[in-house]
């Protein structure tokens, strides 16, 4: 993925926003702001490591708040709190529920890029995780019900001969099986398929 | 012919008489010997001259003598004796009779009885002469001494004395017996009317005469002390008479005692009656300069105590009088005469053309007036003076103002006091807010700091680049200054509500004051999650007072709204802050939240001193709040909603005039030119 970083900053603060938006593009990333949490709700999502630099203290929506809405569905999207003032309750409810970073204002713009990077590090992660995934569920739609079945077992530990035997055909269909799903599951070894088999979630 | 001539004469009622020219009596009437006892061989010639009193001969054979020298017809007063003894004054005219040839043949003389005339003459002049007293203001024991002294003179053999009674109406007192012993006085003074103690007694109580004619046979009296009293100093009889006021009230009585039995003749009587008359004028007027002189004691003790002093204008002549208390007011002597000259000496230069304005008016108008103003005194002490004063016509119909004036130095002073010990306590419940609103506060500066802080690192960033973005570097430096110029104006907003200052007048918008301590607070709102809502109207009036002060009021007001709302769950926390024209020309302001609420029973005391419902609270915001409010004039209360939670309202009248005072508080002098250009959010 090569499309730039966006790095969303929502703050009713205009000195806030306005400061971060020229910090933020002069990093390299692509900025965004928003003054109120529904503002930034009513944004549809981008197709591009992001993150959210987001204050506690929002007119509308309590920033900690806006974090358990969004949290399920955008792990993609990793949270840095800012805030004017913040006490410890508040910072451990933040980072328990996986907040990148916890900063006060005035805070050093050398610790909020590195907070950004690594924010986007994890974001990049968690999209090309959910798109090798997306990969793996394509190829494993592609196999024949037969070929799964034989799959399954394959990486359960189970000898092709017996194999066939729960099946009820031969070795040698079990073989031809198995290097078809090889194949299209496009992986090396027993091991790759067991590691694909165990990202897709199956038994 | 002679006889009939010489019985006709005889006949004559009057004492006739001729005489020859060197004064000689040739002849008297019969009359005359008869009336003086004398027979006419005894009285010829010079023998008259036994009839006359001797105290009287003198001065009458001077006159004779003159008349002789003179020729010329005269009369004179002398008395003579009657044939028992007693004198009687008599009115002694002589004529001459002149010859044809000129020559003084015969003196003619009738000498006539005025006797009564002359008495009721000493009596009227006696009379005339008490009563000048009275008038000229003598005291009255000098009077009744005067007066029982003529009585006794005129009829005489008599011993008068006057008693009074005591003012409750209970006891006699001695008022005057010059002739009688201080032992008899003594003892009558001081005892009560009753049971009647002597005849006087008697007399008071039944408002009637007592006439004892024989003290010996009189069985009223037998066995009192008074008969021992009377018949040891030789008096038998005593006829008392009451004194009356004008209004019929007894004043005391007047009593007549003679060594003789006797009841008083008519003359008597009358004498009694005209005396017993001047002596009610006189005790009344005594009675009255009295209560007079104790009533300009009591006013005279009651202007000094309350410092308050009187004055008269008459405003054709501008004749101005004071009492004591005025002139001790104005510290001038009491023996100067006041004029309008000298009242403006003290009048403090500042108050003088109000002052004489007011004088103007007064004059021109004839209103009643009522102000205040001050005096500055010789040793630079200044006074707070309270005058009012009415206008009447005076006698001659001409206007004329009485009034009085009040030194009320001490009350001026005390509110000054207790004014500069509300804005001490105003200072002291704020400064308590601003521990409240810390993190609030710093919440607010922070905002700007941040932004600060940020964009002087991307500016250094922007300069380290290769090649350096200085335009870049030349916008964030921009937004700098005006992130810094933001945090400059939180700081001057916090200094202006919780700096230490004196309660200042100037022209104040409520709405403007209102969105300062919105812009303060709004943070510690969202930190409590309570969404502010403002409806501020367009066309408010401005009021005349302190702006920091009546801010502090509308901060307590949202706090305690906050306060309200602090544990509420099931309904969105809302507060609305409203300011509109009231109806009658005051302004008004409400904030009403959907919090708790209180009691309405409890309503009076939420604005008691150290009341308060928060258990870090003090409790003297809102008796501070109220203080404030009504300082400016204004009222505040509070009432429950319809809905949930209450409303706390705020009325002041708007402002009549321009300010007197303003009072800017300035820019924190951060920055210039460019940054202010800039525009803001």
């Amino acid at each position: 993925m090569n499309s730039t970083p966006v790095v969303f900053v929502v703050d009713d603060d205009v000195s806030v926003r306005e400061s971060l938006e020229l910090l933020i593009r002069w990093a390299g990333w692509k900025p965004e702001t928003f003054a109120s949490a529904q503002a930034f709700l009513s944004r549809p999502a981008v197709e591009a490591p992001s993150c959210l630099v987001l204050d506690v203290n929002l007119p509308d929506l309590n920033g900690l708040d806006l974090q358990e809405r969004i949290a399920p569905e955008r792990s993609d999207m990793p949270i840095i709190f800012i805030t004017g003032h913040g006490d410890v309750p508040m910072t451990v409810r933040a980072m328990k529920a996986g907040a990148v970073e916890f900063l006060t204002k005035p805070f050093g713009d050398d610790v909020l890029l590195e907070a950004i990077r690594q924010a986007i590090e994890r974001s990049r992660a968690a999209l090309d995780e959910a798109a090798e995934v997306r990969e793996l569920r394509e190829r494993y739609a592609s196999l024949t019900r037969r070929e799964q079945e034989v799959m399954t077992r394959v990486v359960s530990g189970l000898l092709n001969k017996q194999i066939a035997a729960e099946l009820g055909t031969s070795e040698i269909t079990v073989k031809a099986h198995r290097g078809k799903v090889t194949r299209k599951m496009k992986t090396d070894s027993l091991a790759d398929l067991v590691r694909a088999a165990a990202r897709l979630g199956l038994p | 012919m002679q006889n009939e001539i010489r019985r006709a004469v005889d006949t004559l009622p009057g004492l006739v008489w001729s005489a020859l020219p060197d004064g000689q009596f040739d002849f008297l009437n019969q009359r005359w010997c008869e009336y003086t006892g004398l027979s006419l061989e005894e009285a010829r010639a010079w023998g008259w001259q036994a009839a006359i009193c001797p105290d009287d001969l003198p001065g009458l054979l001077a006159f004779w003598r003159q008349l002789l020298a003179a020729g010329q017809p005269g009369e004179t007063e002398a008395r003579l004796r009657r044939f028992d003894g007693t004198y009687r004054w008599f009115l002694m005219r002589a004529v001459p009779l002149y010859d044809e040839a000129g020559i003084l043949v015969k003196w003619y003389g009738q000498s006539t009885d005025i006797d009564d005339r002359k008495r009721a003459e000493a009596l009227l002049a006696g009379e005339k002469r008490l009563l000048e007293m009275v008038a000229w203001g003598c005291s009255l024991p000098v009077v009744l001494d005067t007066l029982c002294t003529l009585v006794e003179n005129t009829a005489s053999g008599c011993h008068c004395s006057v008693l009074l009674v005591d003012p409750k109406g209970a006891k006699l007192q001695h008022g005057s017996a010059p002739s009688l012993p201080p032992h008899f006085n003594e003892t009558i003074h001081g005892k009560p009317l009753i049971p009647y103690w002597g005849p006087c007694a008697m007399a008071v109580h039944r408002k009637a005469q007592v006439i004892v004619s024989d003290v010996i046979s009189d069985p009223r009296w037998a066995t009192d002390e008074w008969c021992g009293l009377a018949l040891e100093l030789g008096l038998r009889s005593c006829w008392t008479t009451p004194i009356l006021s004008l209004a019929g009230k007894v004043l005391g009585t007047f009593a007549i005692y003679q060594r003789v039995p006797g009841s008083p003749t008519a003359l008597q009587q009358d004498l009694i009656e005209q005396f017993t008359h001047i002596a009610s004028i006189a005790i009344e007027r005594a009675q009255a300069e009295t209560a007079l002189r104790r009533s300009e004691a009591f006013l005279a003790e009651a202007q000094r105590l309350s410092s308050t002093g009187s004055f008269s204008w008459r405003v054709a002549t501008d004749e101005i009088t004071w009492s004591e208390q005025t002139y001790r007011i104005y510290e001038i002597d009491p023996a100067v005469t006041v004029t309008f000259e000298l009242v403006g000496t003290r009048v403090h230069p500042e108050d003088v053309p109000w002052f004489q304005e007011l004088v103007d008016g007064a004059r021109r108008d004839g209103k009643d007036l009522e102000f205040e103003h001050r005096l500055l005194m010789p040793d630079g002490s200044v006074k707070h003076l309270h005058v009012v004063a009415h206008a009447a016509a005076d006698l001659d119909d001409q206007l004329e103002y009485i009034g009085a004036v009040q030194d009320v130095t001490k009350y001026r002073l005390s509110e000054g006091a207790l004014n500069k010990v509300r804005s001490e306590l105003a200072h002291v419940a704020r400064v308590t807010t601003l521990g409240a609103l810390t993190a609030s506060i710093a919440h607010e500066v922070n905002q700007p700091l941040s932004g600060i802080v940020t964009n002087a690192s991307t500016s250094l960033r922007m300069l380290a680049d290769d090649p350096p973005n200085l335009e870049g570097a030349r916008e964030t430096a921009r937004r700098t200054i005006r992130d810094a110029n933001r945090a400059s104006d939180v700081i001057v907003r916090l200094r202006s509500l919780f700096g230490k200052k004196s309660a200042a007048a100037e022209a104040v918008d409520l709405n403007e004051a209102t969105r300062d301590v919105i812009a303060l607070v709004r943070n510690e709102l969202q930190r409590a999650r309570i969404a502010l809502r403002a409806e501020l109207a367009d066309d408010l009036p401005l009021v005349t007072g302190d702006r920091t002060q009546l801010q502090q009021v509308v901060l307590n007001l949202i706090l305690n709204a906050s306060e309200a709302m602090s544990d509420l769950e099931d309904h969105p926390r809302q507060v609305v802050i409203r300011t509109e024209r009231d109806p009658n020309d005051h302004v008004r302001l409400t904030v009403q939240d959907t919090g708790a609420g209180f009691d309405p029973l409890d309503l009076d005391r939420l604005f008691e001193a150290f009341y308060t419902t928060k258990s870090d609270g003090m409790g003297i915001g809102l008796s501070i709040s109220r203080s404030i409010v009504e300082s400016h004039q204004g009222r505040l209360w509070a009432a429950p909603n319809e809905g949930p939670g209450a409303t706390f309202s705020l009325s002041i009248p708007r402002s009549l005039s321009h300010a007197t005072l303003p009072v800017d508080e300035p820019r924190m002098p951060v920055l210039t030119n460019t940054a202010a250009s800039w525009g803001e959010e």
